[in-house]
């Protein structure tokens, strides 16, 4: 955010107005002498700006007093509606110390438009700085307020009344009501005063970094203005705030706009939010006067060593840049020069003017300061970087309770120094209590934020009925001024706490809790007293209302198991059955040895052992004749074969007289004709089994 | 496809998973104490702000627990509670009968919602014996119980063939095990209705013989009155209360007891 104030005069009477007329033209106002004096201070550009406007200004009074009468003859008619005069008088600010200035305006309503004679006042002087005008036709009425303003500057201390301003005569007569003016005494810290050398003037010291204790060079007489940061010290702890005031000058007449706030040109330091509104009052410094704005805040050191200080302002300023035109020379038949001096006026060459803005940046002069590191030695254990001057106070509301109810802990540190640092020294775990994250509220008593209270609220919840102790608080904090630090300890609090209501008892209890149970602290106790209080656990937490089992993925995990469970049941139930069966003994055994054989015969064709393969062969036959017949396979020969198989056991019986002839004889066969019996072997256990 | 596509080591992904797997859980472990942490601070503060008498702004800060962390019936307590300081008698009830649903035990919420109920003008609900025992645990405690017993019973069944010595013992097990689940299917068929239970929260509900606004209403319910929804069409509910006589009342005038949760 850019903060921009302005600040507009309408110098037709200022001094160094004045003074360019004097040495310009041959009209001279009874002003000008004492304008005169300071016109070598002004700035060349500012001096042309005011020209343009006094030209103005001096064309138009021509044109209202003697040009146009109709004009005249329109507003004497309007005049004949208008109010009879008035003066208003006012000064701003009515207290100032010595060393500033104050700002009268005359305010004159009605015909009589010439300034008013100001009475002299001992011990103030009166620089007139200007006047504006303002012209309103409200349903034909015309009201014409002119105001005249002057810097009022006092050579001594003490009040002063500035007796009643009078304008016009006999019946248009009006008179100001006097006002007082005081003058106080400087106070130390701020700037004092210095010698004057300019009639009457107060003239202020050079502007210091530092306040009065460090002399600086004197502005620069050319320049639109200058900043001052004044300090009351040099030297700074880590952490510890300061109040300063940023002061900006800016002389009075120049069309100068801030463009933002002052801003600390350090590192080394943190400086508090500065004010919208400015202070704003007027100075007379060597003799110029200027508008002052000062900001009160304070600033913070941060990091320890030495470092250079000053403050930096960024302005526009407004240059008006008149465009000269050639002199209109008009026909000798109009003789007079009058319009030649109305079409030649300044007023219409500003009309035709321009106005340059340029962005300056106005600087304090560097002021060298000194921080230094808080000390390691001594230093409590509940320092937590607070540095200035405070004072602690604990109490805890209300003293009785009924359990279950909040007990308010409120703690108070007073005083100044950086309160942003000051932390709460709040109650922490504790056996008898269940405490709360303390809220904090700072009021501070001035506009730096340096001075004021910070109140801590912790609420309390007490765990277990009876005499609870709250134990003694502390807060420590670093002093600069004595350089150590200082731990103020608040002594133990005591409440009562009567035992609390459950729901079974709860009705009963209502009528006698609702008359004995006090407000906690700030309104603790709901507003329905007879309520259980409060639950202080917020317990377990469910991301739903909704009974887990309408989660799909639940019900069916916690049905899968079941059914697994049931699954598994039926599975070992079937084993059970099995192994508790002899003839399904009997056929697992028999399916054993039948793979068995097949194993050998696979294994004897690979070696050409034959006789291993028939007697295999004919083994596994036999397994799986006697697994149909439900024989012993070792018991089935071929006789059986014969009779049982009713001539369908061509393909296997062979098979029962080979291995016997091989058995027998000794017969051999190449390992071709090994591998042909296999299969047939195969071939025909595949027919027997599916037989 | 080349062999080398097909025999692609799977180690690196089993990797990536377990350790994935493992950092999961490690994070959910430590998330949960930070969690915790964040629930208890955000309650406190709600707290602080009704123990100060700042009842909308407690009122903010429960339902904000609420939305961030979840349902707990001490939150929703105090939450009723703090609308009954602000005089939102239907809300209140509302959250003390969801308080309710989660700790139907804790007395302090039976205490505060009979008065709630009181200060709306309604009458005592009657609970039969039955009821009550149906209600001594929570309607996911009865599921619970079922779904325990119901894996006791089925584990009970292999098990008896697998160890023969503790048959006996499995045997009553499970028998006692059917019996429990056989009293918690009971206990929740009793409190089926629970689940379709609302509250009036808006003041003078109208209740319609259709759900159409033009039609003169039947009857008016009262802000907290206990509703059983039968049914819903558009913006309308099928309602009955606790005499039976049945109306269409909007929507906006009766809550969910519990199908109006996060998942709901």
């Amino acid at each position: 955010m850019i903060e921009v104030w302005r600040m507009k005069n309408d110098n037709r009477n200022d001094p160094s107005r004045a003074a360019a007329e004097q040495s310009t033209h041959s009209h001279s106002t009874p002003r000008s002498g004492r304008a005169e004096r300071s016109a070598a201070n002004f700035n060349p550009l500012v001096a042309t700006d005011r020209e343009q406007k006094r030209r103005a200004a001096r064309f138009l009074t021509r044109l209202r007093r003697s040009v146009l009468p109709i004009g005249l003859l329109l507003a004497a008619t309007w005049s004949a509606a208008a109010k009879a005069p008035s003066i208003t008088v006012t000064v701003e600010p009515s207290e100032i110390t010595f060393g500033e200035a104050a700002q009268l305006t005359v305010t004159v309503q009605g015909q009589d438009q010439n300034a008013p004679e100001i009475p002299a006042v001992s011990g103030l002087s009166f620089q007139p700085m200007g006047q504006s005008s303002q012209i309103q036709i409200i349903n034909g009425a015309m009201s014409a307020n002119i105001s005249h303003t002057y810097i009022v500057t006092p050579s001594r201390t003490g009040t002063f009344t500035i007796p009643n301003i009078r304008i016009g005569n006999g019946a248009d007569a009006a008179e100001s009501q006097p006002l007082v003016l005081k003058v106080l005494k400087r106070v130390s810290g701020a700037s004092a005063p210095a010698s004057s050398g300019n009639q009457g003037q107060s003239v202020l010291p050079d502007p210091t970094v530092n306040g009065s204790d460090e002399p600086a060079d004197a502005p620069d007489q050319t320049s639109f203005g200058f900043l001052r940061l004044v300090s009351p010290k040099k030297e700074f702890y880590v952490g510890e705030m300061v109040p300063v005031e940023l002061k900006a000058y800016f002389r009075a007449g120049v069309e100068l706009r801030g463009d933002g706030l002052p801003r600390l040109n350090s590192d080394a330091f943190t400086m508090n939010k500065l004010g919208d509104q400015p202070a704003r009052s007027q100075q007379v410094i060597n003799g110029v006067p200027y508008s002052v704005f000062t900001w009160s805040t304070a600033i913070t050191a941060v990091k320890a060593g030495d470092y250079e200080m000053s403050v930096e302002l960024p302005t526009t300023v407004t240059l008006h840049q008149r465009v000269q035109r050639p002199r209109m020379q008009m026909p000798d038949g109009f003789g007079d020069s009058f319009f030649d001096e109305v079409f030649n006026d300044p007023f219409f060459n500003n009309f035709f003017g321009t106005a340059t803005q340029k962005e300056i940046a106005l600087n304090s002069q560097p002021s060298s300061v000194k921080i230094l590191s808080l000390p390691g030695e001594n230093r409590p254990a509940g320092f937590d970087g607070a540095v200035g001057k405070f004072e602690f106070t604990a109490e805890a509301a209300p003293p009785q309770i009924v359990a279950g109810d909040p007990v308010t802990l409120k703690l108070k540190v007073t005083g100044s120094g950086n309160f942003d640092r000051v932390n709460a020294p709040a109650l922490g775990k504790s056996a008898g209590w269940k405490t709360y994250t303390p809220s904090a509220r700072f009021e501070a008593e001035d506009t730096a934020s340096y001075s004021g209270t910070k109140t801590f609220e912790q609420a309390l919840v007490p765990a277990q009925s009876g005499k609870l102790q709250i134990p003694a608080l502390a807060f420590s904090f670093f002093d600069p001024q004595t350089r150590q630090y200082v731990t103020r300890t608040a002594a133990p609090l005591s409440v009562e706490v009567a035992p609390g209501q459950t729901a079974s008892t709860a009705n009963a209890a209502r009528p006698a809790l609702a008359a004995t149970t006090p407000s906690a602290g700030t309104g603790a106790r709901p507003a329905f007293p007879e309520l259980v209080p409060n639950k202080v656990r917020a317990g377990g937490f469910s991301t739903t209302l909704r009974p887990w089992f309408f989660n799909p993925w639940l019900a069916v995990g916690a049905l899968l198991l079941a059914m697994l469970l049931l699954f598994v049941n039926g599975f070992l139930r079937q084993q059970q059955r099995q192994a508790n069966d002899p003839d399904h003994a009997r056929r697992a055994e028999a399916r054993r040895a039948l793979q068995e054989q097949r194993r050998i015969m696979e294994s004897a064709v690979s070696q050409r052992a034959v006789a291993e393969f028939f007697t295999a062969a004919r083994g596994a036959f036999q397994y799986q004749l006697g697994l149909r017949w439900g024989l012993p396979p070792q018991t089935i020969t071929l006789a059986d074969i014969n009779i049982r198989m009713n001539g369908e056991a061509e393909g296997f019986r062979l098979i029962f007289e080979l291995a016997d002839e091989v058995t027998y004889t000794g017969r051999t066969f190449a390992a071709g004709d090994l591998r042909k019996w296999f299969k047939t072997v195969q071939t025909e256990l595949e027919k027997l089994e599916a037989r | 496809m080349n062999a080398s596509m097909i025999f692609v080591s799977p180690l690196p992904g089993r990797w990536v998973r377990i350790c994935g797997m493992a950092f999961s859980c490690v994070a959910l472990w430590l998330a949960h104490p930070m969690n915790t942490r964040g629930q208890e601070a955000d309650f406190d503060a709600a707290n602080r702000a009704s123990a100060e008498g700042k009842w909308a702004e407690a009122v903010r800060g429960y339902e904000d627990v609420i939305t961030r962390h979840g349902y707990s019936a001490p939150v929703l307590f105090n939450l009723a509670n703090a609308q009954v300081a602000e005089g939102k008698l239907g809300p209140a009830i509302l959250n003390y009968e969801r308080a309710r649903w989660l700790a139907p035990n804790d007395p302090d919420i039976a205490a505060n919602l009979a008065l709630a109920r009181q200060k709306a003008g309604l009458e005592g609900e009657a609970v039969s014996r039955l009821a009550a025992v149906a209600h001594c645990m929570t309607w996911t405690e009865w599921s619970i119980l079922a779904t325990a017993m119901l894996w006791l019973v089925t584990a009970a069944l292999p098990l008896r063939r697998m160890l023969p010595r503790t048959r006996p013992a499995l045997t009553a097990g499970a028998v006692i095990g059917a019996l429990v689940l056989l009293a918690a299917i009971s206990a929740l068929a009793l409190r089926w209705h629970d689940l379709d239970r609302a509250i009036v929260t808006a003041p003078e509900a109208a209740a319609r013989v259709s759900p159409v606004t033009v039609v003169q209403p039947l009857f008016t319910l009262r802000v907290g009155e206990a509703v059983t929804i039968k049914r819903t069409h558009g913006a309308f509910m099928l309602i009955a209360n606790q005499q039976g006589r049945e109306g269409w009342v909007s929507r906006e005038a009766v809550t969910p007891v519990v199908s109006a949760g996060r998942a709901g």
